[in-house]
């Protein structure tokens, strides 16, 4: 098979946040940085999201590094890595400076200059620091553009799918560049590069149509990184975000509303109207996600598997108007979608909407320290390879809270950058002929499923295929999960399996299609089997999705220590589980976040019981501060 | 057959291009599908090998536009009609199906746009916010059609475009409504609009944008204005 071949000091998969900022920090430091990404460039989750961005102290609100920490690990159930952690807290406000010098500029700032927050902690924030911008992801996705274009040192192809990655035939740990599918020029790509950076996570698209994320999600860096023998973690924790539309299909899974703006009197109903949650305002995104899943699996659910956001409450008295105002002013955008799925009344609060959890995000992924350095399964330090984003894992534990990933994808998108490029630096030009084996090794067997891929039997399309692996995941390992319809799961993903090596590719390599298809089912396959079998390995509830046969007690001040669930695969692609402890937050930081999220659900039950007239004193004040974020220009 | 449903689907690959009929399957009938909603029912069962782009499903992302009935609309968002046609967007060069080849786009700004270092502190001013507006822009790329400039371009996928089109003017009059732009920054982004063959606007009646930004009003006059101004 003819192929090209190219040499970069560092390769860049992906393009959004983590891969732009990874690329242009790279460049920088004078590494030479070629790009690759499967979509065109930019065009990534960070693009189409609602654009929001952590930046600690934003506005100059008292906000310490340490505040940050514990909110993001102890919402997290002390599952993330403390360092990650750390690092992160460390960075935000460098990150977002980064991202100004850019072209970025938040909607309000104060007189100095500094990014404002919006008024309202977001999704499991303890404070308000989360910076919005007037259009959302795209003001984010034009600051990425601009760090990619204004470097000499960046070159970029587009509809360039990695493949898989080349790894020493020596015995040690190292990557040293990787296969590139160039679908539009019908190429196959060798690059060798002295070090690559991963920065393309993603996997909702292995709960389509019921996921509000690019359609490019299919867990591609998980898979490439595991089969290069990194080792994975987290990977049951799935963020479903629980309200998204129900129906009808051109919107189902898209995002209509997170439980900070559903009001004080936001409830959501069953099938037969009874209220199953108030005081929304005051739970996280996993906790209301887990009450509309457990009433779906209850069959007090809707046709569509949903339940009933009703917000039609915060519209009575004069605080309605407020909450109208601010509504309309904080997301638009949202009530754009709400229109069209539900119709006009919905979208003026008039009737409840339909809504039921979508597939948001990856919270888990590739084992890595906090300088973005990929790990193997003994925790030692991968060679040449890095991971930066949603591809990350360690950051999140089991709950993410609100408009973190923005910041993440450019706080390790930099360091990983940074670190890549040192890393290049170390390595001589002489012969990297430790990697000839598997490179031969990958053309060969990717040019094999070109060749020999022929059955005639159309219901075996790759797209079949992943359209069965997707119900099945939705229904197995989906936001309610059970231990019997897991290990189902697990067969039905087994069997996908043997079928997709005698799917039917076609012959040529232009924009192939069935080839895409094949290459994305076989690593949605192998994400499915890791997050089916992590999730069996944690018979409790925590993270973004329940366990219905959970046992446990949901709040309990005896905590066990805190662990994840790490995957690793080996050279026949059999993937194994294994736990790996971490370290618990102090009792009092703990303590401190419960007691703070109990005060927040005591006060919206008595304001909802309060009379009219009180309420509307206290709400209205509440809304209309929210809206005048501009107030402290 | 009033239950009929018939999208016309043109697929195109190097050996030319042949229109296949699709019959959508509606479960509601009184709903119009959107130009996504029937690729994805027709890769799912009759065409398995169909290439067409798409991402976010929400009209934000620029990612699926394709031509309806000759005009460049997104997929997502675009209700069909029995008997609509379906093809590959006309200004860029075809790749397979419905599928063209952007990279070119893109590339012909790379390292071309100044790099602005100005003051960091947003100073509010009409300027920014125009600046904001155009950030709107999801790069669908609906503005190439019908582009005078565009159109001088070979339209081959191994030849780079040394024309321009309202996407690159609306990247370049951006710099020029950043505050943090020095004058040489502003000078040097209208020399690259003269380059990209810009003098054609002078003649053109106007583009039309995609998700309704008003490129006559906010990037394409301003920067003829300047054009002479500087000359």
């Amino acid at each position: 098979m003819a192929y090209k071949t190219k040499n970069v000091d560092v390769l860049v998969i992906g393009s959004g946040g983590a891969g732009s900022s990874a690329a242009r920090e790279a460049a920088d430091l004078g590494a030479s940085v070629l790009v690759v990404s499967k979509d065109p460039i930019v065009c990534s989750d960070s693009k189409i999201s609602e654009g929001i961005v952590t930046v600690r102290a934003s506005g100059l609100r008292a906000d310490t590094e340490q505040n940050l920490a514990d909110n993001v690990r102890i919402q997290g159930d002390d599952i993330s890595s403390t360092s990650i952690v750390k690092r992160f807290a460390r960075d935000s406000r460098s990150a977002y400076q980064w991202l100004r010098t850019q072209g970025l500029k938040p909607a309000t700032h104060t007189k100095l200059g500094e990014p404002q927050a919006l008024n309202i902690p977001m999704g499991g924030h303890t404070h308000a620091r989360s910076v919005d911008h007037q259009n959302g992801g795209l003001d984010y996705a034009h600051a990425c553009w601009n760090a990619l274009n204004q470097s000499n040192n960046i070159e970029y192809l587009e509809d360039a799918w990695l493949l898989d990655l080349f790894v020493s035939s020596n015995d040690e740990n190292k990557v040293g560049g990787g296969l590139i599918y160039r679908s539009t020029r019908g190429q196959f790509l060798s690059v060798r590069a002295k070090a690559v950076i991963i920065a393309s996570g993603g996997l909702s698209t292995l709960y389509f149509p019921n996921t509000d994320t690019m359609r490019g999600n299919t867990g591609d860096s998980y898979a490439i990184a595991a089969r290069a023998g990194a080792q994975l973690v987290d990977m049951e924790q799935v963020q479903f975000i629980p309200f998204s539309v129900a129906a009808p299909p051109s919107y189902q899974g898209l995002v209509v509303g997170e439980p900070v703006l559903a009001g004080a009197m936001g409830v959501i109903r069953d099938n037969n109207g009874n209220v199953i949650q108030r005081g929304i305002m005051s739970k996280t995104r996993a906790q209301c996600a887990a009450v509309i899943a457990r009433a779906v699996a209850n069959g007090q659910g809707t046709e569509n598997g949903g339940c009933y956001l009703d917000l039609t409450g915060n519209t009575r008295g004069q605080a309605g108007d407020a909450y109208v105002a601010l509504m309309n002013d904080k997301i638009g955008g949202i009530l754009k979608i709400v229109r069209g799925a539900m119709g006009v009344d919905a979208a003026k609060f008039k009737q409840p909407w339909e809504v039921k959890p979508s597939a948001h995000y990856l919270m888990g992924g590739v084992c890595a320290n906090e300088n973005g350095n990929a790990l193997d399964q003994q925790g030692n330090v991968i060679a040449g390879l890095y991971v930066a984003g949603q591809a990350l894992g360690g950051l999140h534990g089991s709950n993410r809270l609100g408009s973190t990933s923005l910041a993440e994808a450019i706080v390790f998108g930099r360091t990983a950058g940074k670190h890549a490029a040192k890393h290049s630096r170390s390595i001589n030009d002489e012969e990297r002929s430790e990697f000839d084996i598997s490179e031969a090794r990958l053309i060969d067997f990717y040019n094999t499923v070109i060749t020999d891929n022929h059955s005639n039997d159309a219901s075996q399309s790759p797209i079949a295929l992943i359209r069965k692996l997707q119900a099945t995941c939705w229904q197995g390992i989906g936001p309610a999960r059970e231990e019997r319809a897991m290990y189902t799961t697990l067969e039905r993903v087994k069997a996908l399996k043997s079928q997709l090596q005698n799917s039917h590719v076609e012959k040529g390599l232009v924009w192939n299609q069935t080839f895409i298809d094949y290459v994305e089912c076989r690593n949605l396959l192998f994400v499915a089997e890791c997050i089916s079998k992590s999730a069996l390995a944690r018979t409790e509830s925590i993270g973004a999705h329940v366990r219905l046969d959970d046992k446990a007690k949901s709040f309990t001040l005896l905590r066990s220590p805190p662990f994840s669930i790490v995957c690793n695969s080996d050279q026949k692609d059999i993937i194994s589980v294994d736990k790996l402890t971490r370290q618990a937050s102090p009792f009092l930081s703990y303590l401190k976040l419960v007691l703070s999220q109990k005060t927040k659900a005591l006060f919206l039950t008595l304001v909802s019981f309060t009379p009219q007239w009180c309420r509307d004193v206290v709400l209205t004040r509440i809304y209309q501060q929210a809206l005048n974020s501009q107030g402290e220009k | 057959m009033s239950n009929d449903f018939v999208i016309n689907i043109v697929r195109k690959s190097e050996q030319g291009q042949r229109e296949e009929f699709y019959n959508f399957r509606r479960d509601d009938e009184t709903v119009r599908p959107m130009a996504l909603d029937v690729l994805l029912q027709a890769q799912d069962s009759s065409m398995p090998s169909l290439a067409y782009r798409y991402g976010c499903r929400n009209g934000l992302c620029g990612l699926c536009t394709i031509d309806v009935n000759g005009k460049p609309k997104l997929a997502c968002r675009t209700k069909l009609r029995n008997g609509d046609k379906l093809s590959a967007l006309s200004s860029l060069p075809m790749v397979k199906d419905l599928v063209v080849d952007r990279e070119q786009v893109n590339k012909q700004l790379r390292g071309k746009l100044p790099v602005r270092n100005g003051e960091l502190n947003p100073q509010i001013s009409s300027d920014l916010a125009s600046y904001q507006r155009l950030n709107q822009c999801i790069e669908c790329y609906a503005c190439l059609s019908d582009c005078p400039m565009h159109e001088k371009n070979e339209n081959n996928i191994e030849s780079d475009n040394q024309f321009g089109n309202p996407y690159a003017l609306l990247k370049i009059q951006q710099v020029r409504l950043d505050p943090r732009s020095s004058q040489q920054d502003c000078d040097e982004a209208i020399d690259l609009g003269e380059k990209l063959g810009m003098q054609e606007c002078l003649t053109c009646k106007g583009c039309r944008c995609g998700v309704g930004i008003d490129l006559k009003k906010e990037v394409i006059r301003p920067l003829l204005k300047s054009m002479k101004e500087s000359t």
